[in-house]
């Protein structure tokens, strides 16, 4: 962007609204997993050339009419809580952070409706409707951060409610979207499908309009099992009984809590959830409950409800023994839970590991592995980002999906999409013909699969090499890395 | 906490960005720089060498009221209050402070107060029956902030303890700052000789059990003075006299909403003994905000001096929930949140009337038996 962009840019948003701070650029342009300098230059991403804060739709709309006049990308963003690389701009351009949208614009008891601003923070919305006798249909298990448009932008596929209810989208009474030429259009149920795990490439969800529901009753129950064969099968049972809250916690993730000062069950599975309902229904729920769990020890109501209450902290609470974190989250069937376990141990003999599930819809699981890792020792560090790879594969193989596409998982999609793929760019290159909105993800892949197959396959076997390699290539120059990307990929704007 | 402590502390981040739900910095700016998680990525950088560690850095690490929300909902329990100590510490020995908290830690030097007032002016506001500290086993530690700019608490907490005859004393001019405003800043040497002063003052009067109207003080006191004394806040200390029985409310039909300080909430845990003494002066009616107790925010106090229109666009915010509340009268029991919210009051139109928790209690207090 030219300074005189810029300078049009911040009559746009007012002064106080943007910002081309190199620090604030480098802040508000990365997500959860840590990308070295010299990843960051194999990509060729570019840092934002600005970054705004629009503090409405109109506002929202405005910027992005004039980066479409004048051909210039816009990275949306909210918490920045995936590790896709979906938050990343990647092109430079525009980051816009949503942060200012984040009012609860109306909450109507009567109608049993709620209207958030698209950088709210879930948790916001969930204490305000709990406090007011609500609940919500769905969100995330980061919702102490995580905002309504990063995660319907992301899919919203998995997390509290969502066994219950559905698809977190089937929640979604209308959105307010603003379309890449600028355009505010109100959708409907049916057209805001289009937009929730679009990651921000079709357009921007300013505010949204969800179904809520009178609290219920709420009893909270944990079992644990002797086998994971028993506890997989429990599980199957569980989800057909739609229970608000629903996630597993091997014994790997189990010992990394205990020795964080948690007290968990040491046996190959632990199961905990939540069902809800009025006295009798809840009486008729909680007997199915222990009739899919017969083969298990009831851990008590109280331990269940605490770990209800830590709900959002428990994947991340044993990072400290790290200090680092990978985490591969893929999406499975139930049943196909148990095979993947039993590779896992075989895949991750020599890593310290753990797997967490959180239930989805339609009987599938989110499937976070966990591994404990080390940033600051590169060499064994680059092993371990390796098994990225080895994730999409067994999404593939156990009937399941990635859990986000974003901009390291574009090069799957063929292979995960097939035809459909061909159909989503389509509609891509329909809404957004200039290419300006999150540009290098989702739908265009950056990086084509065989060079991400090999050079992981090196960071296996050599690391040493491609980590000379990618501090090599930290010396090239951008613009000739980027030359040499867009030869192969063709995600390079 | 030691240097590799720290920087375990700065790579166990998951950069999950919880730290912003309750952060009022965040909340007001929206930039990452004010975040915790910001803060960790920017250490990290400059770590390994990606990044000097210049103005913008040490803005940010200053740019923090200290109210610990970030620690409550960190999953990982990185504690920020922690970490900034020891950062703001290594920052003062190399000379690296911003200029408005170099303006805070002088006039705490010259002055011995925060407030650039002089210090034999300290008990000036006492009446000349406390001009000589006399032995006594019971202190009232009356603190800079209720010496100079809000005596009017430390009149109030006379005016009860002289109507119920309670034997105690007070250092008056002899009352050097409890340290804690250098402990915040990073001078450590300072804020030592601070607390030599008073324990020494202590001992000589024979003091065996200290009260304080000031959560600053009584956190100080509580964690960096001998554990020979016991030490209370003014709303502990008053609530064991109305259960000892020697002291009585008259009735106040009021609608009251309670604010939880940081310094008495979250840094030292007490939530309920205001909430019980209000409630124990009849008719009083007591609601609540939506995030109380742990959760309940920053008032922006800490800020008044390094951004004061930052600090009173955040006391705003309590202001307006307060307003919503519909309550006659928003109560703290800290001097920092009281004038936090008197001075965004002056710059809002937003009317609520606020009281700190003792200037409540003259007119309604009692001898008990």
């Amino acid at each position: 962007m030219t300074h005189q962009e810029v300078l049009e840019l911040s009559q746009i948003v007012g002064e106080e609204r943007i910002t081309s701070d190199e620090i604030d650029l480098l802040l508000h342009s990365g997500d959860l997993a840590p990308l070295p300098e010299s990843l960051r230059n194999i990509y060729g991403i570019k840092l934002p050339d600005t970054l705004v804060f629009p503090q409405d739709v109109e506002q929202v709309s405005a910027v992005l009419k004039f980066a479409n006049q004048k051909d210039i990308p816009v990275t949306p963003r909210g918490a920045a809580t995936t590790a896709t690389g979906a938050a990343i701009p990647v092109e430079g351009g525009i980051a816009m952070d949503l942060f200012r949208l984040n009012e609860i614009v109306e909450f109507n008891p009567q109608d049993e409706y709620i209207t958030v601003g698209a950088g709210c923070p879930w948790k916001r919305i969930i204490d305000f409707l709990e406090n007011r006798g609500f609940q919500l249909g769905g969100y995330p298990s980061s919702a102490p951060s995580a905002t309504v448009g990063g995660w319907f932008g992301a899919g919203a596929s998995a997390g509290v409610g969502v066994p219950q209810y559905g698809p977190a989208g089937e929640q979604v009474i209308s959105m307010e979207v603003v379309l890449p030429d600028g355009k505010i259009y109100n959708t409907g149920p049916r057209e805001s499908w289009l937009f929730i795990g679009s990651e921000g490439t079709l357009g921007v969800i300013c505010e949204v309009t969800l179904k809520i529901y009178p609290k219920p009753e709420r009893k909270f129950f944990m079992y644990d099992f002797d086998s994971i064969d028993a506890g997989v099968k429990a599980l199957d049972g569980l989800w057909r009984l739609k229970p608000y809250f629903l996630t597993t916690i091997n014994s790997g993730l189990a010992s990394m809590l205990n020795e964080v000062g948690m007290h968990m069950s040491s046996k190959p599975l632990i199961i905990v959830g939540m069902v809800g309902g009025d006295e009798e229904s809840l009486k008729t729920r909680w007997r199915s409950v222990e009739k899919a769990c017969m083969e298990g020890s009831f851990l008590g109501e109280k331990p269940a409800e605490e770990e209800w209450e830590n709900r959002f902290k428990v994947g991340l609470s044993f990072k400290t023994l790290g200090p680092s974190l990978m985490a591969l989250e893929i999406r499975i069937p139930v049943p196909e839970l148990l095979p993947l376990l039993n590779e896992l141990e075989d895949i991750l003999r020599n890593e310290r590991w753990g797997v967490e599930t959180l239930q989805g819809d339609h009987g599938t699981v989110c499937a976070v592995i966990y591994m404990l890792a080390d940033e600051r020792e590169k060499v064994a560090f680059l092993n371990k980002f390796s098994y990225i790879i080895t994730a999409a594969r067994l999404a593939f193989k156990h009937k399941g999906f990635l859990f986000g596409v974003g901009l390291h998982n574009t090069s799957h999609m063929n292979a995960l999409h097939g035809e459909a793929f061909h159909f989503m760019r389509l509609i891509k290159n329909k809404i957004d013909p200039r290419e300006i909105m999150n540009p290098s993800k989702t739908v265009q892949v950056r990086m084509p699969f065989f060079m991400l197959a090999m050079s992981m396959g090196m960071m296996r076997g050599v690391p040493g090499l491609v980590l000379f390699g990618m501090e090599l290539a930290s010396y090239l120059p951008l613009g000739l890395l980027r030359f040499g990307l867009g030869l192969m990929g063709e995600g390079i704007k | 906490m030691t240097r590799e402590e720290l920087i375990h502390q700065v790579y166990t981040c998951a950069t999950c960005g919880y730290c912003r739900f309750g952060c009022v910095v965040y909340n007001e700016t929206g930039l990452e720089r004010h975040t915790v998680r910001g803060r960790m990525l920017l250490l990290k950088k400059v770590l390994e060498g990606e990044l000097p560690l210049d103005d913008r850095i040490v803005d940010s690490i200053y740019m923090c009221a200290q109210c610990q929300n970030c620690t409550i909902n960190c999953p990982t329990g990185i504690d920020f209050v922690e970490m900034s100590e020891a950062l703001r510490d290594e920052l003062f020995r190399q000379g690296k402070i911003p200029d408005s908290a170099r303006m805070v830690a002088d006039v705490l030097t010259n002055y011995g107060n925060p407030y650039a007032q002089a210090a034999d002016e300290k008990g000036a506001w006492l009446p000349s029956k406390y001009a000589e500290p006399k032995k006594s086993p019971n202190l009232f530690f009356v603190s800079c902030t209720s010496a100079y700019p809000l005596n009017r608490v430390a009149k109030s907490i006379l005016r009860v303890l002289e109507k119920i005859e309670y034997d105690f004393t007070v250092l008056g001019g002899e009352e050097y700052c409890c340290g804690n405003p250098l402990i915040r800043l990073g001078e450590h040497e300072k804020s030592q000789e601070m607390i030599n002063k008073n324990t020494e003052n202590f001992r000589k009067l024979g003091v065996k059990r200290i009260f304080t109207a000031c959560p600053g003080c009584y956190r100080t006191l509580l964690n960096h003075y001998s554990s020979e004394f016991k030490i209370q806040h003014i709303t502990q200390f008053l609530l064991d006299l109305v259960e000892e029985g020697k002291i009585k409310f008259k009735e106040f039909p009021k609608k009251i909403v309670y604010f939880d300080g940081c310094d008495l909430g979250r840094h030292c845990g007490v939530y309920e003994e205001p909430r019980e003494l209000l409630k124990a002066i009849p008719k009083v009616e007591l609601v609540e905000f939506e995030y109380n107790r742990e959760n309940a925010p920053c008032c922006g106090g800490p800020l008044l001096g390094g951004a004061p229109d930052l600090a009173k666009k955040i006391a705003e915010k309590t202001l307006r929930e307060a307003h919503d509340l519909g309550v006659d009268m928003m109560v703290t029991s800290c001097g920092t949140c009281f004038l936090a919210f008197m001075e965004a009051a002056k710059v809002s139109s937003i009317q609520v009337q606020i009281r700190d928790l003792p200037m409540l209690l003259p007119p309604l207090v009692e001898k008990g038996e």
